[in-house]
């Protein structure tokens, strides 16, 4: 292999045997004629590709998309079913949760565990446990079992070890998500660290904005499939459309709201939440609904500080006078963070007869800090009597925001900065 | 050289695992077979007063076979637990998963080697003192292990596909026990069956270590017994290390 080459992969695949009932599996290995019973399944499917050293690449794409596979089988803990991994330096890695800790040792007992595992003795891991312990900052559960972490202070744990061990190559798969924001940016310094020291780091994470502030390449997988090897930039564009479905489809002009037939279905061109939660008297029905980004087309990921809009449309199966239409943003841990209904804004919404279909629109900069968030519509009335609630979508759809800019906070007040001199 | 410590440091491990949350820690690996002994002892020659077997205390002619079976059982069920109990290491680290049957194997023979001292004390409480033939013990013990591993290299890379496996070990465990003439002297079963009962390499064993302990005979002196036993084990020591070679890159697939 190349001696700048870091990792090599060649028509990798990876084939799962299903088996519809536990027995089939036993009775296909006992079966004297070599009859199956399973159907494959391609957990990945003939994929090639090449990293340099000192590369830092990102991998995109949905749950489930063969991405943890990937990083498994470069790791060796799977064993690939057909082609060819050619790795060039030690690997460390933190698969999933937990670099393979013995959950009924204690987390000191597993820094050696680890370290022999990988092939120190434990005179070397003694040199390293300080500069672990120090990175982790777990303090004094470093003594209790690691049953008892929080799922952070395991993740802290496996993150100081397996970058104590000075790897030339470190495989990240979604470990960092569970760590608390100051945990993630001392992590962020480290990577940073490492590309300096011409480290290869591949990292999967479903935090977009990650992808582009880090990488330097990002390679997207779909369906067990290599679809783009490209910038981050416009690899997250190319998932995107995986999101959302349109991957391969012509992109027509006639997507554009204003051009658009009155019959068209917005939301079947984007992920609907099948978690969402609906509730109301359906006096008023939301029959169709999407975010549109600032080219009008249905997209769950937005551009930091781009335009975009909020469409929904209802229907009423009464006659109902001065409606009120709203929106709420819910960040992942379901804080409101947003969100603005027409009696804020003073808009008399008017009066309307069973039959009646409206469309509202509410459109603004996507100004909040690059992340994920979940969008609720609603559609009340507030009366004598309190609220009456004619139909609610709690968390319809989920949708990133996507930049490079890293804020404090939740907002972005494009603050102008002015630095003066005042004495000599 | 790297794998014996790593072999060493996770054998330290599975030891201080199995007991670990308990008071008395790795002492119960040791109390467990005491009690099991001082049962025997106290039923069969308080209770029983069973006559001695060749001219030898019945419970030292019983530790004798006993210990072997301690060894082999705890092995055994150990060694096939071994891959399934270390799943998490299976999935997330990179490193040399044959080598746990032999961790298994090797903190049951630390064990072991503590009853063997054991035995001596208690031979020599009765007033038997050292013999040449105990250093033959040795041979015993390295047979054994082999049979062991080999078996353990089966069994744990079985179970990992098929759970039942498990359960399977446990009974022939416990029929192998009374099949072996551990508690039973073989002359009690007409010589033209002995062929029968001694196809069980466990019998090589267990009357190997009577035979170093109690009756003085070197294992050369029964070369047939030697030769089946060494046939069977490599046998089934080369069909593990395949099995076990086949099955192993399918591990993290199904665990």
């Amino acid at each position: 292999m190349d001696n700048n080459l870091a990792i090599k992969v060649q028509n990798l695949s990876k084939i799962y045997h299903l088996y519809d009932k536990p027995q089939d599996r036993l009775k296909e290995a006992l079966n004297p004629f070599n009859k199956s019973y399973h159907h494959d399944f391609y957990a990945m499917d003939t994929v090639s590709f090449e990293i340099k050293k000192g590369e830092t690449v990102g991998i995109i794409g949905k749950n489930g998309a063969g991405k943890s596979t990937l990083l498994k089988m470069i790791t060796g803990v799977l064993t690939p079913s057909a082609g060819t991994i050619e790795t060039n330096g030690k690997i460390a890695s933190l698969l999933e949760l937990g670099a393979g800790f013995n959950p009924d040792m204690t987390g000191l007992e597993n820094i050696y565990l680890n370290g022999t595992l990988m092939g120190f003795t434990r005179k070397e891991m003694e040199t390293k446990v300080d500069a672990i312990l120090d990175f982790a900052d777990i303090g004094e559960f470093i003594y209790q079992p690691v049953k008892m972490y929080s799922s952070g202070m395991f993740a802290r744990l496996a993150f100081s070890v397996s970058i104590a061990v000075e790897p030339e190559i470190l495989i990240v798969d979604e470990a960092l998500s569970v760590g608390d924001m100051a945990f993630q940016m001392k992590c962020f310094k480290k990577f940073e660290d490492l590309q300096k020291q011409n480290k290869t780091i591949l990292f999967v994470t479903h935090a977009l904005d990650t992808i582009i502030r880090y990488c330097g390449r990002s390679i997207v997988i779909n369906n067990g499939q290599l679809i783009a090897d490209t910038t981050p930039k416009e690899g997250v564009d190319i998932f995107k459309k995986v999101m959302t479905g349109n991957l391969n489809k012509e992109e027509k002009k006639d997507h554009l709201l204003d051009k658009k037939n009155e019959k068209e279905i917005l939301k079947n061109k984007i992920h609907i939440n099948p978690e969402a939660l609906e509730y109301g008297n359906n006096k008023v029905k939301i029959i169709d609904f999407c975010i549109l980004d600032y080219d009008n087309k249905p997209n769950s990921v937005l551009d930091f500080n781009m335009k975009f809009s909020i469409y929904m449309k209802v229907r009423f199966f009464e006659t109902i006078n001065n409606p009120l239409f709203a929106f709420t943003f819910k960040d992942i841990k379901g804080l409101e963070i947003t969100g603005t209904n027409t009696m804020i804004e003073h808009i008399l919404t008017g009066s309307y007869l069973e039959g009646d279909e409206v469309s509202i629109t509410f459109t603004q900069n996507a100004n909040i800090q690059p992340g994920s968030y979940s969008l609720s519509l609603g559609c009340v009335n507030i009366g004598e009597n309190g609220i009456e609630v004619y139909s609610r979508l709690y968390d319809i759809i989920l949708f990133d925001v996507v930049g490079s800019k890293q804020l404090v906070g939740f907002y972005d007040l494009f603050s102008e900065i002015a630095i003066k001199k005042d004495k000599k | 050289m790297k794998n014996r410590t790593l072999l060493l440091s996770l054998t330290k491990n599975d030891l201080k695992q199995k007991y670990q949350g308990n008071f008395l820690g790795v002492a119960w690996a040791l109390i467990q077979p005491t009690a099991t002994i001082i049962i025997f002892w106290f039923v069969f020659q308080v209770g029983f007063k069973s006559k001695p077997v060749d001219d030898f205390p019945f419970i030292l002619w019983l530790v004798a076979g006993m210990f072997p079976w301690f060894y082999f059982s705890e092995g055994l069920s150990n060694g096939t637990n071994s891959i399934i109990a270390n799943s998490f290491l299976v999935k997330k680290v990179v490193f040399r998963v044959s080598l746990l049957p032999i961790v298994s194997l090797l903190s049951a023979l630390g064990i072991h080697i503590f009853f063997i001292f054991f035995m001596f004390a208690m031979f020599m409480y009765y007033g038997y003192m050292p013999e040449i033939y105990w250093l033959q013990l040795i041979y015993y013990v390295f047979a054994l292990s082999i049979f062991l591993l080999g078996l353990s290299w089966i069994t744990s890379s079985v179970v990992v596909f098929f759970k039942d496996m498990g359960q399977l070990v446990a009974i022939i465990i416990q029929f192998g026990f009374w099949l072996t003439p551990i508690f039973w002297n073989i002359t009690i079963i007409p010589a033209k069956y002995h062929w029968i009962i001694e196809l069980n390499p466990m019998v090589y064993i267990i009357e190997g270590y009577r035979n170093s302990m109690i009756y003085h005979k070197w294992f050369w002196e029964d070369i047939n017994m030697t030769i089946y036993f060494w046939i069977a084990t490599i046998t089934i020591f080369v069909i593990g290390g395949l099995t076990f070679k086949k099955l192993r890159p399918h591990f993290a697939d199904v665990l």
